[in-house]
């Protein structure tokens, strides 16, 4: 049960790092976009690559907190009957929930893995001026999934665990 | 097995999924993909990427994490302390006058911010502590903080606006504009509203004592605290107004705009930079998800012809329009006492809109009917947002004093939900005057 605690614990740890490194993207994609209205609109001579290169920043920063939102239990959620629920009745709703959530993340780790291979199979570059590879980008969709899939599991164990023995993990 | 048993399961499922706690990101995704294995077997599941992919190659949603951004930086920034200062100095004799302040100070933070939260926290942090001082009615001063808060919602920017539009296909850009006198709508009823209580009750409101009334040099040299964020105001709004910018470029102007705002008030550090990102990326991706989830979903209600079905049933009962739409708004706002805003749009928006537009209503007027009851919905109890956040910001009070405060400005909000479908050109002026 000890090892079991510190493989979850490692688990937490690589989600919170991951958003925490994504939050920082988020300055990066501030100044592309400035520097993008500024080169168009006071310099009257737009750069090719601004639009896309803010769009592949943003995409990746959105999917890649995912896991950890699921650690800090930050996702939206309808917890009106469910805080009504015993402490016990809660982490067994939680148990057949986290199926219904891994069964989606697996889907996605899955057909996002075979996007993201077809398009490094084609060397895909997107259609604009710039033109880039855009495999890096499509690749961040099983990376985010992989990464979800992780604290997922993590979360299922732990709320099973709860739900067989009556306490949490310690 | 036929469409309409099929429908009804989805729904039933729908409602299991939601009712249990989970994310509802997946709940929506996870159902959606039970369904497809189901009936189109493995190759639908493709759907989920697709899903994926299309939020995030979509240029206008990188609006939202610039306008959460925009919000985190101007809580911390001094903006809204100077701003507050000055209201003290020109309201303070009248009547009500620090309350109705507070409520035209939140309407032009919500001109700067996209989201709720800046609005009633600096509101309650710099507003409240001299109202209560002042021997205001703190019922009053609640209700005055927690509306004028959020009215971030309807004033552009706005983040549930980009969600709306994304979900329902609609132009981002109209869609900003047209929640911007809807705002100030609700935000003159709010302030009508605690001028009348106040002068008919001077007691809830009383006029600061002569001691504390400050000479007109000094009431002038304080407004120059609303240069730079009615600067800010301006930049934003303008440009998208007038076409230049996009919503999303806007945006980023504005996050630039409000860092140079804390930067001038001497409160820019490393830590405020780091806390702001991080609680961006927190909500933005909770919303993001939420928009993953919602794509999954609503692919497979369209494809499997729900969409058209629950359509066609409502049309073909041919009732009277304004009384389908009526009742979707009795249904919203009774959604919006137990959910929050996000979960309820993405649910509510695809099932309503495609019926909305077969009933010949303009999409782009329901959509921001649509927001002003969201907006609502952040104030009813027992699930108000706003609510919440008073009590974080105050843990000694009582929650039941909270929500009693919201009733008459929720009051004040449905008068003005009823106002804006009685009178559509409050809506859709602004959007139609738009350049380009």
């Amino acid at each position: 049960m000890k090892i079991l605690g510190r493989v979850l614990g490692f688990a937490d740890r690589v989600s919170l790092w991951s958003g925490k490194v994504m939050a920082y993207g988020l300055f990066p994609l501030i100044a592309v976009l400035v520097y993008g209205v500024i080169r168009r609109y006071v310099f009257n001579s737009p750069v090719i690559w601004t639009h896309e290169l803010s769009l592949f920043m943003f995409g990746g920063i959105g999917v890649l907190v995912g896991a950890a939102l699921l650690q800090m239990g930050a996702h939206i959620k309808v917890d009106i009957v469910y805080n009504r629920l015993s402490l016990r009745g809660r982490v067994v709703v939680d148990a057949i929930s986290d199926l219904l959530l891994l069964y989606f993340i697996v889907i996605l780790l899955w057909q996002g893995a075979e996007f993201a291979l077809y398009s490094i199979a084609i060397t895909e570059h997107t259609g604009s001026v710039w033109g880039p590879v855009v495999y890096p980008f499509k690749t961040v969709i099983p990376i985010a999934a992989f990464l979800i899939l992780l604290q997922g599991l993590a979360k299922f164990i732990r709320d099973l665990i709860f739900a067989i023995r009556g306490k949490a993990l310690s | 097995m036929n469409i309409i048993t099929l429908t009804i399961i989805l729904f039933v499922a729908l409602i299991l999924g939601l009712v249990s706690g989970m994310p509802i990101a997946f709940a929506l995704g996870g159902i959606a993909m039970v369904f497809t294995i189901f009936l189109w077997g493995p190759e639908g599941l493709f759907m989920s990427v697709t899903a994926t992919y299309s939020n995030m190659s979509a240029f206008v949603l990188i609006a939202i994490p610039m306008f959460i951004f925009m919000g985190f930086v101007l809580e911390k920034s001094g903006v809204a302390d100077a701003l507050y200062t000055t209201i003290r100095l020109w309201a303070g004799r009248v009547n009500g006058g620090l309350a109705i302040g507070t409520v035209f100070i939140c309407t032009i933070i919500a001109a700067m911010v996209g989201i709720i939260g800046a609005g009633i926290i600096t509101a309650a942090i710099f507003a409240l502590p001299p109202m209560l001082k002042h021997g205001y009615d703190k019922h009053l001063a609640y209700g005055a903080i927690m509306a004028g808060g959020c009215l971030g919602v309807l004033i552009p920017p706005s983040v549930q606006m980009v969600v709306y539009a994304s979900i329902a296909e609609q132009s981002v850009g109209r869609m900003l504009l047209g929640g911007f006198f809807p705002g100030l709508v609700l935000s003159s009823l709010y302030m009508l509203y605690i001028g009348i209580r106040t002068a008919l009750n001077p007691s809830l409101g009383p006029g600061l004592p002569p001691e504390e009334r400050v000479s007109w040099p000094r009431k002038l040299a304080a407004t120059k605290s609303l240069i730079l964020p009615i600067a800010v105001v301006v930049s934003v709004l303008g440009s998208i107004f007038l076409g230049i910018a996009t919503p999303t470029e806007a945006g980023a102007i504005g996050c630039v705009g409000v860092v140079i705002c804390a930067a001038v008030h001497r409160r820019l550090s490393w830590r405020l930079l780091k806390e702001a990102a991080y609680g961006t990326a927190k909500i933005f991706g909770m919303v993001f998800w939420i928009l993953i989830g919602a794509a999954c979903f609503n692919q497979f209600y369209l494809a499997m012809g729900a969409a058209s079905l629950v359509k066609g049933l409502l049309v073909g009962l041919e009732i009277n329009p304004w009384i389908i739409l009526i009742a979707m708004q009795v249904i919203l706002i009774l959604l919006g006492m137990i959910m929050e805003d996000l979960a309820i749009m993405v649910i509510a928006a695809p099932i309503f809109t495609p019926i909305v537009i077969s009933l010949g209503f303009d999409p782009l007027w329901f959509g921001v009917i649509f927001v002003i009851n969201m907006q609502i919905a952040m104030l009813t109890p027992p699930f108000g947002f706003a609510n919440f956040y008073m009590k974080g910001l105050l843990p000694e009070e009582n929650m039941a004093e909270f929500y009693r405060s919201t009733y008459p400005f929720v009051g004040l909000q449905i008068i003005g939900l009823g106002l804006c479908m009685a009178f559509p050109s409050i809506v859709l002026w602004l959007p139609n005057m738009m350049i380009r």
